[in-house]
C-alpha cells in the first residue's frame, strides 16, 4: 500500500481499489479464509490470492494454513490495529481526554479545567471540543476511532446509562453521558464508573498487576470502589457495586445525602474532613492536600481528623474483607498521600473487625497509576471494546 | 431569545471594483454566541469593520435593540455598547493589568492617578468573569497568550457594551488556554451579551457557539444552528461545495434539468 498517485482507471489504481476492499472485509470480518474473502468481496480467487501475497510482504496481514470443510485453506488475520481509541475522564473540577493505541496505551493526552458538576450538558460539549482539538492536534482523523470510553464519578446504571441519583455531581443524576457523548462525537461511547476504571487499570498495569481479587477504593469528594473478582469487574446487578461511601457505620453521625446517618463517606469524603476542622487563622487548610500537609507538619487538630478518616476507613474495609476476601486492596485519592498516618490506624481497625483469615492474606497497598488510573482503565475498557467489535 | 441586540440587514460595501459585501444580513440576540465563518476573503472582517465603525458600509440597515442607527465612527459603535476585540488586543506590553484594563479611562482622584480604585474595580471585575491571574501589577508582556486575550476581553466589558466582536480569539492558543477563551465566551453569554465570534477552528466554533453564519464571496452562505447541524454541512457551505453548478445539478431531478435546458 503506497501513496503513490495513480491515474484514475489504470490499472494500478484497480489493484489499489481491490486492495482496499480486501482489506476491508478483513477488518469487518476478523480472520477470514480466502475463499471467504473472494466470496465476501465478489474478486477472483486468483485475485485475492495475489492480493494477500503482496499485502503479507508488505506486513498488514498474516497468514495461517488450515483447513475448511475438509479441504486444505489459508486463513488471514490483518496485523495492523483496527484503530485508535479516546478515553475521557470527568471530575468534578477538570476534564481530560486521552488517544491510546489499539492495546489501551496512552499515545497522548490533554486536560482542561472545567466546572464538570455545573452543567452535564455544557461538560460534553467541552470534553468533544477537547477530544476534536486533541485528534486535531495529532492529526489524528476522526474516523479512524474506533470506540471511546468516559470515566464519571458516579454509578452508571447497566440497562439504561443514567447516572444513579446519588453522586458527588448532584446535577449529573439521571443525565446519560454515554448518550450525549455519541451523538455529539459520533463514534459510540460507553460511560463507567471511575473507581471501577481505576480498579480495571490497577490489576492490568498497576499495583495489583496479575492478581485476581482486587478492591479498589478511590476516596475523593465521596468514597467509590471498584471490585475485581476472579479478574472480572463485579458490576452488580444495576452497576451501583462498590459504592461503599454508603456503607453505615454510625447510627447517629451526619446525615447523609443518600439520606442514611454517619455513611463511610460523612467521615471520608473531602468536603466533610475539610469541615471538621476548624475555620480559623489564614493557614486553615481548605482543601485535602493542604490538610494531609498540615497533618505532616504536626498540625494536632489535622492528625486527629486523618487518624479517624484511617479509622472508619479501615471498618469499612474490614466489611469488604469479610465478604470478598480480597487479595489486595488499592487506595487512590489525595487522602492518600498522608501515608502512615492513614494507613496504621487503617490496619489496627481492619485488625478488630475482620477475620483473621481473610486478613492475612490481604495486602493495603497505593495506587500505582495516581490520578492517571481512571483515563489509564479508560482506555483500556475502549481498546477491548473496539477489539470485540472487529 | 427575543428581539436582536444587533440586527443588520442589506449591507453593501465596496472598495473600488471590488464587492467586498453584497447584501448581508446578520442578526445576534442577547445572550447569544454567533460564529461568524467564511473563507479568506469572504468578508468577515470587513463586516466587523462596518460593525465596529471603522469601514461604514455604502448601504444596509443597522439596528440596535430595534432602533435604527448609524455607525460612522468607532465611537459611534462605541456609544452604542458595541466592543470589538481585534487579534493584535492592542495591549501595551510595558504596563502592568490594570494600566491597561483602564487605558484611556483611567481614574483620577484630585489629579492624580487613583490606583486603589482602579485595582479594586479591576479585581471586581476578573472576579465576576471568573479569571484568575497571579498578580494585577505585572507587565502585561510577561503573561501568557491566553491571558493576554482575556485581559483584551475584559477591558472591553468596562464600557459596559451590549454586544462582544471577538476576531480569532483563540488563534494561535495552546489547548489549556483555548480552553480559558471559551470559559470566557460562555460567561460573557450567561451575563447576556450577544457575542459575535470570528473564528476558522471549526471544534471552537462547535463547543460554545449557538449559531452559525457563513459569508461566501461578500454573500449570507447560510445561516445554522450548531447542534442541529453537522460539522460537513457548515464546512460544505464555506467552501461553497453546496453551490456550485455540479451539486446543484446533480440535486436536481431529471424534469427540472430540461426546464434549465
Amino acid at each position: 500500500m503506497t501513496d503513490v498517485e495513480v491515474t484514475p482507471g489504470s490499472q494500478a489504481a484497480l489493484r489499489r481499489a481491490n486492495q482496499q476492499r480486501v482489506v476491508d472485509a478483513l477488518r469487518s470480518g476478523g480472520t477470514l479464509t480466502q475463499a471467504e474473502i473472494a466470496r465476501g468481496t465478489g474478486l477472483s480467487p486468483a485475485s485475492v490470492s495475489n492480493i494477500v501475497r503482496n499485502l503479507r510482504a508488505a506486513g498488514t496481514v498474516s497468514v495461517r494454513e488450515t483447513s475448511s470443510n475438509g479441504r486444505r485453506a489459508r486463513a488471514v488475520t490483518l496485523i495492523r490495529p483496527p484503530g485508535a481509541v479516546v478515553a475521557l475522564d470527568f471530575t468534578p473540577g477538570r476534564i481530560t481526554a486521552a488517544l491510546g493505541d489499539s492495546q489501551g496505551a496512552v499515545l497522548a493526552r490533554e486536560g482542561i479545567a472545567y466546572d464538570v458538576a455545573a452543567e452535564p450538558e455544557r461538560a460534553v460539549r467541552r470534553a468533544v471540543w477537547l477530544v476534536e482539538t486533541l485528534l486535531t492536534r495529532l492529526r489524528v482523523d476522526h474516523g479512524t476511532i474506533a470506540a471511546v470510553t468516559a470515566a464519571v464519578p458516579g454509578p452508571v446504571d447497566l440497562r439504561t446509562g443514567e447516572i444513579g441519583a446519588i453522586t458527588g455531581m448532584p446535577r449529573w443524576a439521571g443525565f446519560r453521558p454515554a448518550q450525549a457523548l455519541t451523538s455529539r462525537l459520533g463514534v459510540a461511547v460507553q460511560a463507567e464508573n471511575d473507581a471501577n476504571l481505576c480498579a480495571l487499570a490497577e490489576i492490568r498495569d498497576g499495583a495489583a498487576a496479575e492478581r485476581e481479587h482486587v478492591i479498589y477504593v478511590r476516596i475523593g469528594e465521596g468514597v467509590g470502589a471498584g471490585i475485581v473478582v476472579d479478574g472480572t469487574l463485579f458490576r452488580g446487578a444495576g452497576g451501583t457495586a462498590g459504592e461503599i461511601g454508603h456503607i453505615g457505620l454510625d447510627e447517629r453521625g451526619q446525615v447523609c445525602r443518600c439520606g442514611n446517618r454517619g455513611c463511610l463517606e460523612t467521615v471520608l469524603g473531602a468536603p466533610y474532613l475539610v469541615g471538621m476542622l476548624p475555620h480559623q487563622g489564614e493557614r486553615a487548610p481548605a482543601s485535602v492536600p493542604e490538610l494531609v500537609a498540615a497533618a505532616e507538619e504536626g498540625d494536632p487538630g489535622c492528625r486527629r481528623v486523618v487518624a479517624e478518616a484511617g479509622t472508619a476507613l479501615g471498618r469499612g474495609l474490614g466489611i469488604l474483607a469479610n465478604t470478598f476476601n480480597p487479595e489486595m486492596v488499592v487506595l487512590g485519592g489525595e487522602l492518600i498521600e498522608a501515608g502512615e498516618a492513614l494507613l496504621e490506624p487503617v490496619r489496627r481497625s481492619l485488625e478488630l473487625g475482620t477475620l483473621g483469615s481473610a486478613l492475612g492474606q490481604m495486602e493495603i497497598v497505593r495506587g500505582g497509576l495516581g490520578d492517571e488510573a481512571a483515563l489509564r482503565g479508560a482506555l483500556l475498557l475502549a481498546a477491548t471494546a473496539a477489539a470485540s467489535e472487529v | 431569545m427575543s428581539t436582536p441586540v444587533l440586527e443588520l440587514s442589506g449591507i453593501s460595501k465596496n472598495f473600488g471594483a471590488v464587492q467586498a459585501l453584497n447584501q448581508v444580513d446578520l442578526t445576534v440576540s442577547a445572550g447569544e454566541v454567533v460564529a461568524l465563518l467564511g473563507d479568506n476573503g469572504a468578508g468577515k472582517s470587513t463586516l466587523v469593520k462596518v460593525i465596529a465603525g471603522v469601514n461604514p458600509a455604502d448601504s444596509g440597515d443597522v439596528l440596535f435593540e430595534g432602533q435604527q442607527v448609524s455607525i460612522n465612527r468607532p465611537a459611534d459603535a462605541q456609544r452604542l455598547g458595541i466592543a470589538t476585540i481585534y487579534q493584535d488586543l492592542a495591549l501595551c506590553d510595558n504596563l502592568d493589568i490594570v494600566a491597561n484594563l483602564f487605558l484611556g479611562v483611567e481614574k483620577t482622584a484630585f489629579g492624580a492617578l487613583d490606583e486603589v480604585e482602579m485595582e479594586r474595580r479591576a479585581l471586581k471585575l476578573l472576579d465576576s468573569l471568573s479569571v484568575k491571574m497571579p498578580s494585577l501589577r505585572v507587565p502585561v508582556a510577561s503573561l501568557s497568550g491566553g491571558q493576554r486575550q482575556i485581559i483584551a476581553i475584559a477591558r472591553s466589558l468596562l464600557g459596559e457594551p451590549k454586544v462582544v466582536l471577538l476576531d480569532e480569539p483563540t488563534a494561535a492558543l495552546g489547548v489549556a488556554q483555548t480552553a480559558q477563551v471559551l470559559d470566557l465566551i460562555e460567561r460573557l453569554r450567561d451575563r447576556g451579551l450577544g457575542v459575535i465570534l470570528i473564528s476558522h477552528n471549526m471544534a471552537d466554533v462547535r463547543a460554545v457557539a449557538d449559531r452559525a453564519a457563513v459569508l461566501r464571496l461578500g454573500r449570507n452562505a447560510g445561516d445554522f444552528n450548531v447542534e442541529e447541524t453537522s460539522y460537513e454541512q457548515i464546512v460544505a457551505a464555506i467552501t461553497g461545495a453546496s453551490d456550485n453548478p455540479v451539486s446543484r445539478r446533480s440535486e436536481r431531478t431529471p424534469a427540472t434539468r430540461t426546464e434549465e435546458a
